[in-house]
């Protein structure tokens, strides 16, 4: 039995030296075991050659080869449309919780839209005063407090023209209201009562055309009761509007510092830009009475937009450890204003994020032409409302750049592509392999050495359209700019998408345009069972144009 | 790389690694189901149907030893194939009806042929799978589900009897 041990580790090349001594010990002390050994050889060298003949005919070998294949093939493809298929399933609730959130918003933001900034609709009269203009059938008749040269004037009525002079309980003087048809017909009755109370020296008739709800700023004024020359001392003019009256035979408010010039007598003295009290040159207009801290509180309210629609595009990087990737990356948004600078609103687009592949697309790593691509590319779940994916990739293979492509496929070297020299030799099959006599046992079929190299698991990068609720808060700077500071959060392709930016807001020449630039990044926290990576961001500056209404 | 590992890539769809795959394999499983079987297009059908069940299995398999897994189903095949068509060739007889020139040509290899239908089936496989496949004790002991004694002793006891069938043959031969 020791000899048959002894042989047996022989023939699998295991022996020691020991052993070998041993082995050729018993050998050349017992002639039988050398018979032995010399069958077994020859035996061994038959069944080599035996095998050698013994090679699949090629037609079988390739009809199975092919048969195979194509199941395979067809299996990896629906496969991948089941994981598709899941993945997309898997993101429903997601969506319908986008949409939802979408859906809130845009409900919310409408219900807010009455209440938006108090006195957005006096800031209209109010602007118009600071610029001169005027609506024509607005009123602006300095209440009392008002011609005492009070900042904060009551609004006035539009156009209460046909209001009863006596429900203020004020007597009116028809006979200044007939002695002056121009004025009656120019501005109504009540013009006719407020002038003929001027004439009548009682500045308490200005008080029923006033409604005292909503204060804007008019410049002061103050009349001497008289109704006398507005060249006069009687009439400190420090603003618009003035109340013109003639020398007893006129009256009128009039808005437009020009007008007052115009109607003012000749040779009167009167300048408008001159205080009478003071004798000093005053400003026509409010804006340069207020503090600047005044100026934008003046227009704080009145300057955000009820609506915004924005787009912004993107570049920057992902970041990887392996290598930076280009990003581009598009968004388009629409949002309400709350209050203020405070803004919630919807926003779409397409982002870059890197993703690791744990093995090859479903397509293989090796060999892949164009139809691959495109069956990939048109094959990938597209979402929300971005659509265009802006890929322009790179990868730590640094072999593609698939440029406007819906996905981003690495072209890893396809096996046939290799170099058989870099290649490593084929792996041995166990120690047993060793064998002295078994030389033959390599088949001679198989790739001789060099056995093709797969890629390494693949590093991809993919294009993620998302939707996502944003807030955004504004805080002016100025007359034309903002700085703003956006988070958003939503739900993307691959799970859920969270980004913050910070921008600045330039508005060149009308506010209803702005032009944005700022950074920000972007988180995907991937959510599908597919992929490996759970968290990947990317960062970048972008640029952006919006318009508001 | 691994068998594992171009399998893997396969059930992912790749195409080239299922290729260099079935290089590896075609010929050892040929083989196989030539010199257990011993029947040309029984051998054929296992063949084909090994690779078919290799599709049809693949997830069974838990990503180790792809080998052992693959020659698993192999052998599985081919003893339902012998198990539903029995072939018995008597040695003695398969002798008497051969001709003289089919022994000069290829005498060798049909002695072996009829040497190893004379052995037990078992026996016989640790053969093939051992001589033929060149896999170890331990691989074979894997594959047919016995201990590596049991591997030792079967191939230890085939050649044995191999040599005694083979011997008078080999010898009138020349060989």
């Amino acid at each position: 039995m020791e000899f048959d041990h002894l042989l047996r580790k022989y023939l699998s090349g295991t022996i020691t030296d020991g052993e070998l001594d041993q082995f050729q010990s018993l050998l050349e002390r017992v002639p039988e075991y050398m018979a032995e050994l010399r069958d077994t050889l020859e035996l061994r060298s038959l069944l080599h050659d035996d095998a050698l003949t013994l090679t699949p005919p090629a037609d079988l070998s390739e009809h199975v080869r092919i048969a195979v294949s194509s199941s395979f093939a067809a299996d990896a493809i629906t496969e991948f449309e089941e994981v598709s298929r899941r993945r997309r399933a898997f993101l429903f609730p997601l969506r319908i919780t986008a949409g939802a959130l979408v859906a809130v918003c845009l409900a919310v933001s409408v219900a807010l839209t009455p209440t938006l900034p108090p006195g957005t609709f006096a800031a209209k009269g109010s602007q118009s005063i600071q610029t001169g203009r005027m609506a024509d059938n607005s009123i602006d008749a300095p209440s009392p407090a008002n011609i005492r040269g009070n900042t904060s004037v009551p609004h006035v009525r539009p156009n209460p023209a046909h209001a009863p002079a006596e429900r203020s309980g004020i007597p009116v003087d028809n006979h200044a209201a007939t002695a002056q048809p121009d004025v009656l017909a120019d501005a109504g009755t009540a013009h006719a009562d407020a002038v003929s109370a001027t004439h009548a020296g009682r500045t308490e008739g200005y008080r029923w055309l006033v409604d005292h709800e909503i204060p804007i700023r008019v410049p002061a004024m103050e009349a001497d009761g008289h109704g006398g020359s507005i060249a006069s001392n009687d009439v400190r003019h420090s603003g618009n509007p003035i109340l013109l009256g003639g020398s007893g035979s006129e009256g009128m408010i009039s808005r437009d510092p020009m007008d007052l010039l115009m109607r003012t007598p000749m040779g009167s003295g009167y300048n408008p830009l001159i205080d009478s009290a003071t004798q000093r040159e005053s400003q026509p207009s409010i804006q340069s009475e207020a503090t600047p801290g005044e100026a934008i509180a003046s227009v704080t309210p009145n300057d955000w937009h009820l609506m915004t629609i924005g787009v912004t595009l993107g570049a920057g990087s992902i970041i990887e450890k392996v290598s930076p990737t280009a990003l581009l990356q598009n968004s388009y948004y629409f949002s309400f204003s709350l209050s203020g600078g405070d803004r919630i609103g919807v926003e779409m687009g397409a982002s870059t994020f890197e993703r690791e592949s744990k093995s090859s697309s479903p397509f293989g790593a090796g060999k892949r032409n164009s139809n691959d691509n495109i069956f990939l590319a048109s094959n990938l779940p597209v979402s929300g409302g971005g659509g265009s994916y802006l890929g322009l990739v790179d990868n730590a293979q640094g072999s593609h750049s698939k440029g406007l492509g819906k996905s981003v496929i690495d072209d890893t070297p396809t096996n046939g592509d290799l170099p058989t020299k870099d290649l490593p030799p084929v792996p041995k099959r166990g120690s047993d392999m060793k064998d002295n006599s078994r030389s033959y046992a390599v088949d001679p079929t198989e790739p001789s050495g060099p056995v093709p190299t797969p890629a390494p698991a693949h590093l991809l990068e993919q294009q993620i359209t998302y939707g996502a609720v944003f807030y955004d808060h504004r805080f002016k700077l100025g007359k034309r700019w903002d700085v703003c500071g956006r988070v958003t959060v939503g739900a993307a392709d691959d799970g859920l998408v969270s980004s913050f930016r910070t921008y600045a807001a330039y508005s060149p020449g009308t506010r209803n345009i702005s032009l944005t630039m700022g950074v920000g990044s972007s988180t995907l926290f991937n959510l599908s069972p597919t992929r490996e990576k759970t968290v990947s961001t990317n960062y970048g500056v972008y640029y952006g144009v919006e318009l508001g209404f | 790389m691994s068998d594992d590992d171009l399998f893997c890539l396969t059930q992912n769809g790749d195409m080239e690694a299922f290729n260099v795959l079935f290089k590896r394999y075609e010929r050892k499983v040929y083989m196989y189901c030539m010199r257990v079987l011993l029947d040309e297009d029984m051998a054929h059908d296992a063949f084909q149907e090994a690779f078919m069940r290799l599709y049809e299995h693949r997830m069974s398999y838990d990503g180790r030893n792809f080998m052992v897994w693959f020659f698993t189903i192999v052998r599985n095949v081919c003893l339902n194939l012998r198990r539903n068509k029995k072939v018995t060739v008597p040695f003695e007889t398969s002798r008497a009806n051969e001709s003289p020139a089919k022994v000069t040509d290829v005498v060798l290899h049909e002695h072996i042929v009829l040497a190893l239908n004379q052995l037990p089936i078992d026996h016989r496989e640790a053969l093939v799978l051992y001589e033929y496949d060149g896999y170890s004790y331990q691989e074979i002991a894997n594959i047919t589900g016995v201990s590596i004694a049991t591997v030792k002793i079967r191939i230890f006891r085939a050649r044995k009897l191999l040599r005694t069938l083979l011997h008078p043959v080999v010898y009138d031969n020349g060989v």
